[in-house]
């Protein structure tokens, strides 16, 4: 028999351990691994609470399948995880990594679906030092798209990273880099922009090998593979098992809980909030005409008062692409001085006939404004390089 | 009194008529319609001059430049004092006519010991100086040296520029051109930092002299088509040294997109008299892992052992690619340096 003090303790005991039992408060996490012919049986699906124990493969909280094939469960504790899935099929390893790294858990329910692919190639030889490949989606190469490479240190892979690229009409790219970790990540938007959130139906690459040390003159080659954000359709093969049934929904909605706060868009703010940091205006040719389609972009110079030709190099997430009237509106995080430059193409270096142009309203290319400053009216004319 | 009048009136006409006029009103008088014709007339050729799309510098005063950007074709020309950037707007042609001097004032704004008077060009540059009236671009400085100025740049450009008969002392590069297209003939560069920098360009160096500079022609990508021929390139640290970043001078595709080059030509450096400079003649660098050609050259000897002496690629370290000098010229290129 328990008697009241009893159960008293019992109570206390319970309460006390939910102190130091993460479990607890535990988030739930389900899911499904799929690949291009349907669910991926058998594959887990691990939670890193951070990129450098991913790459170091520790520390990690693996899934539970669940009864259907595919399937999967996890109780994680609050926090931000790396997830990725891993599995096999027809003797081919599969990989999958969720684009919305680093995922914020807490105790809601969430539904988390894994499009995984064959695991890229990579190739490294003595030769040019830096990293060339091609990007495909379901092995066909890509005609168009971007790739960015970001310091594996730096842990969301988001925006422009160290460096981003065109992909030539075949999906290659290459870039020269010093020795180190990078990450490579490629991303095809269905409007065409080499910026902005990656929304549903946009490819997705992340490369399977990530993180990839460069070495001093080593030569990389390396395949990307994508997949297609939120778009399960277009990612099974027509004559895949499509797992999706009536809780489709409720799992759909779970699985859309903040990537919008995630991917922030580019467009202006809602009604009533600041409009922020802005540098605006136009960019045209020498005949004053409008050019689309141009990516326009502010490097920080604040360490920078002279303009210098490294200076177009640097690191910056500051970007925005002309509309049909030659428009752009920048959005900083910052006031400060900025550099602006115009161009069609992002990451390497300018390459001939590319439409290219420097803001020049005065000597340094620049503008500086205060945090909260609107700047209009800027305007940058542009014109084929290297005729 | 008349012969002067004709002279002036060669000049002048309108200005002359109208003093004439003047001087007719003493004894005649003349219809208030056609006083206000000559002003009229008068007033419409000094807007012209004043506001000519062509605005020359004339010569016999110096002109003084600090920051500028020159949106329009401009001709300079006599004594130019340059303090701080001139910037050549993207549809500028700046002209400098033969005998020109340009003067850069040392002004290290960012304290990096170098100083930071130059001429950027996004539009178009013509220096185009002759034999005997070769345009001078220099310090300023009392006790001149190198790098009291950066550069004349030449940087984006859509449009060809073209340097000749052209001096340059004193910079931290006397030239530099990166992702545009320009001809550099007949011209000097001496007691400079570099004599020419660039990158991805378009680029013909022939018939030129590096001398008493530390580093004569810096190439920073090893693609093309980049010709330097008949150069005479001696008495500097180093003669000509290759930074590239990875193509391969071979063929000059890029090292991932074989199939489809890039451009259209190729890096060559032949006729050239290369020697006597005090480290090496030729250094491949950094990073240059492919294979040069560099054959029918004069590399001031006839004995191989002092040739390579002279060049650092892989026998000097492995991760290089060879200089191949043979066949190389047996005797100095008469041809070769300023005509």
């Amino acid at each position: 028999m328990i008697d009241f003090h009893m159960l008293k303790k019992i109570l206390l005991i319970f309460i006390w351990s939910c102190f130091f039992i993460d479990p607890c408060i535990a988030g739930i996490v389900d899911g499904i691994v799929l690949s291009e012919k349907g669910p991926l049986p058998e594959a887990v699906v691990l939670a890193y609470p951070d990129y450098d124990s991913f790459a170091a493969d520790k520390k990690a909280i693996g899934s539970q399948p669940l009864e259907k094939p595919g399937q999967f469960h996890m109780e994680l504790p609050p926090g931000e995880y790396f997830f990725v899935a891993k599995g096999r099929q027809n003797g081919q390893d599969f990989f999958s990594y969720h684009g919305l790294n680093p995922i914020s858990i807490s105790d809601s329910y969430k539904w988390l679906p894994f499009f995984a692919l064959e695991a890229d190639q990579i190739l490294c030889s003595d030769g040019p030092q830096g990293i060339g490949g091609q990007v495909f989606y379901k092995d066909e190469s890509l005609d168009s798209g971007v790739v960015s490479v970001y310091d594996a240190q730096e842990m969301r892979f988001r925006g422009m990273g160290l460096l981003t690229s065109s992909l030539d009409e075949q999906g290659r790219f290459w870039f020269d880099l010093d020795p180190g970790t990078y990450v490579f990540i490629a991303r095809k938007r269905q409007d065409g922009a080499g910026i902005g959130p990656v929304r549903k139906g946009d490819l997705f690459c992340y490369h399977s090998t990530n993180p990839v040390d460069i070495d001093t003159a080593q030569s990389c080659r390396i395949t990307i593979s994508c997949y297609p954000r939120d778009n399960i359709e277009a990612f099974l093969m027509p004559e895949a098992d499509d797992p999706r049934g009536r809780r489709q929904e409720t799992r759909r909605s779970a699985s859309h809980w903040n990537t919008e706060a995630l991917e922030a868009a580019n467009g202006p703010p809602p009604d009533g909030m600041p409009l922020g940091t802005i540098i605006s205006g136009k960019v045209t040719d020498v005949n004053g005409e409008p050019v689309k389609s141009i990516f326009v972009t502010a490097y920080p110079g604040d360490n920078f008062p002279l303009f210098q030709m490294h200076i177009i190099r640097q690191k910056t997430g500051s970007m925005a692409l002309t509309d049909d009237a030659g428009q752009f509106r920048l959005e900083l995080d910052n006031g400060g001085l900025y550099y602006l430059v115009a161009r069609e193409k992002v990451g390497e270096a300018p390459v001939r006939f590319e439409q290219y142009g420097l803001y020049e309203g005065n000597v340094n290319h620049s503008i500086k404004l205060e945090t909260g400053m609107q700047v209009t009216d800027v305007h940058i004319r542009v014109e084929p390089i290297m005729p | 009194m008349s012969v002067i009048s004709n002279k002036r009136e060669k000049f002048f006409p309108g200005a002359i008529r109208f003093l004439a006029v003047l001087e007719m009103t003493r004894d005649y008088k003349i219809p208030m319609k056609t006083f206000i014709n000559y002003i009229f007339i008068l007033q419409s050729i000094y807007l012209l001059m004043a506001c000519s799309v062509q605005s020359p510098h004339l010569g016999g005063q110096e002109l003084l430049v600090n920051d500028q950007v020159i949106a329009n074709d401009t001709i300079w020309q006599g004594d130019v004092f340059v303090q701080g950037v001139v910037l050549v707007s993207r549809e500028a042609t700046l002209s400098i006519k033969p005998g020109t001097f340009i003067r850069f004032k040392k002004d290290d704004r960012n304290g990096d010991g170098i100083g930071d008077a130059e001429i950027r060009v996004l539009g178009r540059l013509l220096a185009l100086g002759t034999e005997d009236k070769p345009i001078r671009f220099e310090s300023a400085e009392k006790i001149p040296a190198p790098k009291d100025w950066s550069y004349v740049l030449i940087f984006s450009s859509g449009k060809k520029s073209t340097l000749q008969y052209c001096e340059f002392r004193h910079a931290f590069s006397g030239l530099q051109v990166h992702f545009s297209t320009a001809k550099l003939f007949d011209s000097l560069f001496i007691n400079n930092y570099e004599g020419i920098r660039f990158g991805r360009a378009q680029l013909q160096i022939s018939h030129n002299t590096f001398t008493d500079n530390d580093t004569a022609i810096r190439f920073t990508r090893m693609e093309g088509p980049v010709t330097i021929n008949n150069n005479e390139i001696s008495g500097n640290r180093q003669g000509i040294f290759l930074v590239p970043s990875g193509q391969n001078i071979t063929d000059f595709f890029e090292p991932d997109r074989s199939g489809r080059p890039w451009n259209t030509g190729r890096l060559q450096i032949f006729s050239n008299n290369i020697y006597n400079n005090r480290d090496y003649n030729l250094n491949l660098g950094e990073k240059q892992f492919w294979n040069l050609d560099v054959t029918n050259n004069w590399w001031g000897s006839l004995t191989e052992s002092s040739i390579e002496e002279k060049i650092f690629d892989r026998k000097n370290d492995g991760a290089l690619g060879k200089a191949l000098y043979h066949p190389f010229s047996k005797s100095s290129i008469k041809e070769a340096g300023v005509r």
